[in-house]
């Protein structure tokens, strides 16, 4: 087994792949394109929010069918909005030392996950506001 | 004091005596004017004329009487004349002889001019008028039989004075008849100039007509009440001319004229005779040569064309009601539906065309946002805080390097090492251990190692700003999304209302749609009934302007009629009276027929010789049977003139002796035409009756076996005596005994 456990980098996140399931990627160019959203990483994000709102840590994806998507792009070409995705997921984890490769799997669960409950939600509303409200009150309050 | 018979009439309509009455007053004159004037007065009572009845059996029936005295004053041949009939009851027989022209006709006329005047001229003629001669009886010739009955010498004397004077022994008492007839100097007997005196009771009380009755029609009256209908007088007074002329009649004839005769019925003959002429007179009055008629019924028939019209337009106006009320409820409803011009209606879908869009970007904004700040709303709390606590302090501790604190903390120590005056080893090594923990404590380095550890990725990286994004972003997510939300539901909200709208203008599209059709049918229907209110509306004013000139012209005729004094009623109430009467004649005569029948027999075979008549039947039509023991009718067989005249002097006795009363007979001649046989049983009959039987007979009429025959039923006997006077004209004297000559 490595023991040598390389620290995760900014960087490397930046230019890491980033994929989930199949099942999770075709639901999310589903909603992408009934939602007419022009980015791949809308949905994503938004599926991610969903997961990190779930206390409990998601359940590792058993294939990562899912066409990828690079770092940059999944969480946001401005460095700050990347470093806060990665705090979020860090912070959600409460892994020390997370490596990249964690990193990613974990990113990856939590796609799945979320793009479930996206799903779900979606399904249930008649439009993108109506979803979004149902959204909103469905969140924690804090 | 008014007598109460002439009143209470015996139980007659007092308004069939008040017609009766006004024959009586003004039936004779030749202008019937008067009368009918009189008929309408009485006529336009306001009574049921049906319900006038005649009934015979209280009628004025014949009370028995007796002639006690005549006094005749210039009566034609007799100067002054006297013949007194008082006699015993068992003698009722008079025998008054005479040649021929010595007068005993004018003692048959003077009883009955005496007793009924102008109308015992009137009536006597009644017999041979109804033979055919219509030859009416008139006021004029009464007053030529007057004028020449009075006795020529006593005139040229200067007698202007002719007088009758019958006393009567009635049931209640004596009565007495003085009638006096006035000439003026040339002759003529002038009108009204007649006089009428009447007596009753042993003192001669005289009798004056109540207040309101004319003289005449009193003394007419009372005079039949106490002795006989006029119309009975053929029956009383009667010579053998007039026998001859009742026995050329038909025996049923005979039968209907006596009883019309003894029930008074010929009055109300007259009557009706009267009234039938009255009512055709009045009718033609009424109609006015049919112009009133024809208006009358020219207006009924335009006034049910009107009302009929007048129905027709309400129908119609009814029906054009609830149309008319509709079109206006439609053209109310079309222009209360939104006018909608194309401007509108384009500015109407532009707005939305561009609400859409601004939806549309509010969506992408909000989906762009969502994807943005979602995480700030959606990710508990307690995990931003902990994100947001990390990089605060990433964000202190990455101000400076690592290696710059230490080189930092080692200038510093090595600064406390050059102090003058320097300082204890001791007191050096603890200033500087302090110095050192100061140091840590405010980089804030010694109690979070384990942060520093989960986000060490931080290191080198700008935490600041990722935490100013943060919190940035949690501050303001709510409110962001919130009011993209809200923009999204006002949009929403906007849309819907011009949808809302849209669809309403295409459902008042298709309302205006169906109501324009709506409103054309009813145009058309609305057209099609103004049309026809107009056609009636027309007619009905055409019918108006028909009937109006002609009620006028009716009302201007019935003003007219009225203001002439014609009574339109007058001739209905004639014809309903003349009906109601005739139909009590009809009922009335048959049930006399059967008492007549018995008395008929009685006399008949009292009279007749043969004796194979063994009853008089009258049938019910008034026709005569004369049976046989087998119940054949004779008259089939055989009936001599004989025969009829024996009949005519049976129904005669008959007549006078019906309803139990039996009244004088005076008969002229009785004898003349008859054989051996029946002179006897004539005689036998005549003066068996218990009534008194006043014979004027010629000499060798009752003489010899006859006179002794009856001898012992007679009670007076009178000669008439002729005594010439030189120039020609001489006077016939009443003398005591039957012919001396017999009695010599």
């Amino acid at each position: 087994m490595n023991q040598v456990r390389p620290p995760l980098q900014i960087g490397d996140i930046a230019r890491a792949d980033f994929r989930t399931s199949f099942v999770a990627d075709a639901e999310n160019s589903r909603i992408q394109k009934t939602l007419e959203l022009p980015y791949r990483y809308q949905p994503a994000r938004l599926a991610l929010s969903l997961s990190l709102a779930q206390p409990t840590p998601p359940a590792p994806i058993t294939d990562s069918g899912g066409r990828p998507i690079r770092g940059d792009t999944l969480f946001g070409q401005d460095e700050a909005d990347l470093t806060l995705w990665v705090a979020l997921v860090v912070e959600h984890s409460g892994v020390v030392g997370l490596t990249r490769r964690e990193f990613q799997d974990v990113v990856a669960a939590h796609w799945a996950r979320g793009m479930a409950a996206l799903s779900r939600t979606e399904k249930s509303s008649s439009s993108i506001e109506d979803a979004f409200a149902q959204l909103i009150s469905d969140a924690p309050s804090r | 004091m008014i007598d109460p018979a002439y009143h209470t009439v015996d139980g007659i309509s007092p308004f069939l005596d008040l017609l009766i009455s006004a024959r009586s007053l003004y039936g004779s004159s030749g202008n019937r004017r008067r009368l009918f004037n009189r008929f309408d007065e009485i006529l336009t009572a306001p009574i049921d004329w049906s319900a006038m009845t005649w009934n015979p059996t209280v009628t004025r029936a014949a009370r028995p009487f007796r002639f006690r005295r005549i006094h005749l004053q210039n009566w034609k041949a007799f100067e002054r004349a006297e013949l007194d009939f008082s006699a015993p009851p068992e003698r009722p027989v008079a025998l008054i002889g005479g040649n021929n022209g010595n007068g005993k006709t004018s003692i048959l006329e003077a009883l009955a001019l005496g007793l009924y005047g102008v109308r015992a001229h009137i009536d006597r003629s009644r017999l041979s008028r109804e033979e055919g001669d219509s030859t009416t009886p008139k006021r004029s010739g009464y007053h030529q039989a007057i004028e020449r009955a009075m006795h020529r010498q006593a005139f040229e004397r200067g007698d202007r004075d002719m007088a009758v004077l019958i006393e009567i022994d009635c049931d209640d008492g004596p009565f007495e008849i003085e009638r006096h007839w006035y000439f003026g100097d040339d002759g003529s007997f002038i009108e009204d100039d007649e006089e009428l005196v009447l007596r009753s009771g042993d003192d001669r009380h005289i009798l004056s007509p109540p207040v309101d009755v004319p003289g005449s029609e009193f003394a007419s009256f009372e005079i039949e009440r106490r002795i006989a209908p006029v119309s009975m007088l053929p029956f009383l007074l009667f010579d053998g001319e007039q026998i001859r002329r009742l026995a050329q009649r038909e025996l049923g004839d005979q039968v209907r004229f006596g009883l019309e005769s003894a029930l008074g019925i010929g009055v109300i003959k007259a009557l009706l005779s009267d009234l039938s002429d009255y009512a055709r007179d009045r009718s033609k009055d009424v109609q006015a040569d049919g112009v009133e008629a024809s208006l009358t019924s020219q207006i009924a028939t335009l006034t049910d064309e009107l009302s009929s019209t007048r129905t027709d337009l309400e129908e119609v106006e009814s029906a054009l009601e609830p149309l008319r009320r509709r079109r206006d409820e439609i053209v109310r409803s079309i222009g209360s539906i939104g006018d909608g011009t194309y401007q509108e209606r384009h500015a109407e879908l532009e707005l939305r065309k561009k609400l859409e869009a601004e939806l549309h970007v509010a969506r992408h904004d909000l989906l762009l946002s969502g994807v943005r700040l979602l995480p700030f709303l959606l990710i508990p709390s307690k995990l931003l805080q902990g994100v947001e606590s990390a990089l605060d302090a990433a964000a202190r501790s990455t101000s400076l390097s690592r290696g710059q604190d230490e080189r930092m903390l080692r200038e510093l120590v090595t600064a406390l090492g050059q102090t003058k005056p320097p300082l204890s080893r001791e007191a050096l090594a603890d200033l500087t251990r302090r110095t050192q923990e100061a140091w840590k404590i405010s980089l804030g380095t010694v109690d979070a190692p384990a942060d520093a550890t989960l986000h060490g990725y931080l290191v080198g990286h700008d935490a600041r700003r990722v935490h100013e994004l943060l919190t940035g972003s949690r501050g303001s997510a709510r409110s962001e999304i919130e009011g993209m939300l809200h923009k999204i539901a006002q949009l929403t909200k906007s849309i819907a209302l011009l949808e809302e709208q849209n669809v309403r203008r295409k459902r008042d599209e298709e309302d205006r749609a169906g109501l324009v059709g709506e409103l054309e049918r009813l145009g058309e229907k609305i057209l099609d009934f103004e049309g026809q209110r107009r056609r009636l509306d027309q007619i009905a004013g055409k019918l108006q302007a028909q009937i109006e000139p002609l009620e006028m012209d009716l009302g201007r005729r019935k003003g007219q009629r009225r203001n002439s004094g014609y009574a339109a009623g007058g001739a209905d109430a004639a014809k309903t009276v003349l009906h109601a009467l005739k139909h009590s004649i009809s009922v009335a005569m048959p049930e006399y027929y059967g008492e007549l029948a018995t008395a008929l027999t009685s006399a008949y075979s009292g009279l007749a010789h043969k004796g194979i008549v063994q009853k008089v039947a009258i049938a019910h039509d008034g026709n005569v049977a004369l049976l046989d023991a087998l119940g054949r009718d004779l008259r089939d067989t055989d009936a001599s003139a004989g025969e009829n005249q024996i009949f005519a002097m049976a129904l005669i006795a008959s007549i006078t002796g019906l309803g139990g009363s039996s009244l004088p007979l005076v008969i002229d001649t009785p004898l003349g035409r008859l054989d051996t046989e029946h002179r006897d049983r004539v005689l036998d009959y005549l003066t068996s009756r218990r009534s008194q039987t006043i014979l004027l007979s010629q000499p060798e009429e009752v003489s010899g076996r006859y006179y002794d025959r009856i001898k012992s039923r007679v009670g007076s006997e009178h000669h008439l005596v002729y005594r010439s006077e030189g120039g020609g004209l001489g006077e016939t004297l009443v003398e005591k005994g039957y012919f001396p000559r017999r009695a010599a």
